[in-house]
């Protein structure tokens, strides 16, 4: 049963699921909770809007989802989603070292090197 | 207002995830235009938005494709090497090519790589399957034979990659233009599939598929720092992209690989056609 496709599968649908719940409960807290954002509902959800990713450190992520503001529920939403990938390359990298295929060891360890790379170290040179 | 926005928002996603998933690619083909030209959302949004769609696409596609074995998941990342090397070169090189203003030719360039490319897709769009072609070196070292169960044809269809390094460039070009441009890059990873490693359309389809969120993950943290991703747009978009993603993930396995070749045609023609117009406008 624990094949390699079965294993990825599981874990993109446990990403997928766990990001809508966190971002609907953002949209959602965005109506119920209106004062807890700096930000009035029509500055969020408009086209042209001023709030965005830049402004929304990981920092202070922890003090936005305590005090119910929905623009950090949708953002961490966001964030699983982005973690997604780069946890099913991780669990690739254990399976194919266990089962003792070296060239897909390699291989995988690679792709994840360079997500890790991409994602902690070349945002510091922009 | 906001009631209008969120539901616009919402039907393109579903629109830009049903499309995607049954073509292999990230949907911004389909987002962009609509949120920059149909919304009014500045194209930095739109692209941030389009970005966080292909993961959502990719991610929620892929849960079903390869639960059901039609994702060739060694093929998708072996080739990862590339569109992960590749998609960080391309944000690296983005603000140099942006400073000596040479995108809106890029654009235009990969926007003729994607027209003259329709002739050999074209070319095969009356078989079902791929024409055998014999293993080569790269079939054994990459482990590249797989199969999978046809609901349409009512069959296992077995099949083998070849020529991987000829795809692998491919990737790595796709890689690039995804680092560059923010879009395009499942088009171009579908292709490689396609006509280098003469892969079903089937399988080339839902590897994209598998490999596209790989390849968008590595843009993600540049775009968020940029401030790219807009909490309202990209969360609801993201919403409606993953619902028109599984919808379509249920649907592709009952069409023919014909059917799904035509569509990949017209968004080659369109995709191709939008990329001239991003560049010359």
């Amino acid at each position: 049963m624990t094949d390699l496709e079965y294993i990825i599968g599981n874990t993109l649908r446990i990403g997928v699921i766990a990001s809508i719940i966190v971002i609907l409960a953002g949209l959602t807290l965005l109506l119920l909770v209106p004062g807890a954002s700096r930000y009035s509902l029509t500055a969020i959800a408009s086209p042209t809007s001023k709030l965005n990713s830049s402004l929304i450190r990981f920092s202070s992520m922890l003090n936005g989802l305590e005090s119910l503001d929905g623009v950090y529920f949708i953002m961490l939403g966001l964030a699983i989603l982005i973690a997604t990938p780069v946890a099913r390359v991780l669990l690739s990298v254990f399976w194919f070292f266990q089962k003792r295929n070296r060239i897909y060891t390699l291989i995988t360890a690679i792709v994840l090197i360079n997500m890790l790379v991409a994602i902690f170290v070349i945002p510091l040179f922009i | 207002m906001v009631l209008l926005f969120f539901i616009l928002l919402l039907v393109g996603g579903i629109a830009a995830g049903f499309i995607g998933s049954l073509v292999g690619l990230g949907g911004a083909i389909v987002l962009v235009p609509l949120l920059s030209i149909g919304l009014g959302v500045p194209l930095y949004y739109a692209t941030g938005s389009a970005l966080i769609a292909t993961i959502a696409t990719s991610s929620g596609a892929a849960s079903a494709y390869v639960k059901d074995r039609i994702t060739n998941v060694k093929i998708g990342m072996s080739l990862e090497i590339a569109t992960t090397l590749g998609a960080i070169a391309g944000s690296l090189l983005a603000a140099y090519i942006y400073k000596i203003g040479a995108l809106s030719i890029i654009f235009v360039v990969f926007g003729i790589v994607l027209l003259s490319s329709v002739y050999q897709s074209f070319k095969k769009r009356k078989l079902e399957l791929p024409k055998r072609m014999r293993p080569d070196s790269t079939t054994r070292i990459f482990q590249l034979e797989g199969s999978y169960y046809d609901e349409y044809l009512k069959r296992r269809v077995k099949y083998h990659g070849i020529r991987w390094f000829q795809s692998e460039a491919i990737m790595l070009a796709a890689g690039v233009i995804s680092g560059l441009l923010g879009v395009g890059s499942g088009v171009l990873k579908v292709l490689s599939m396609d006509q280098a490693m003469n892969l079903p359309q089937k399988v080339s389809t839902t590897t994209s598929n598998f490999m596209i969120g790989v390849t968008a993950a590595v843009g993600t943290a540049i775009y968020w720092k940029l401030g790219y991703i807009q909490p309202f747009i990209a969360g609801t978009a993201a919403i409606g992209v993953l619902i028109g993603a599984y919808i379509g993930s249920k649907k592709l396995n009952s069409m023919r690989n014909v059917g799904i070749r035509t569509l990949f045609i017209v968004v080659l023609v369109v995709l191709g056609v939008e990329m001239i117009l991003r560049g010359i406008l």
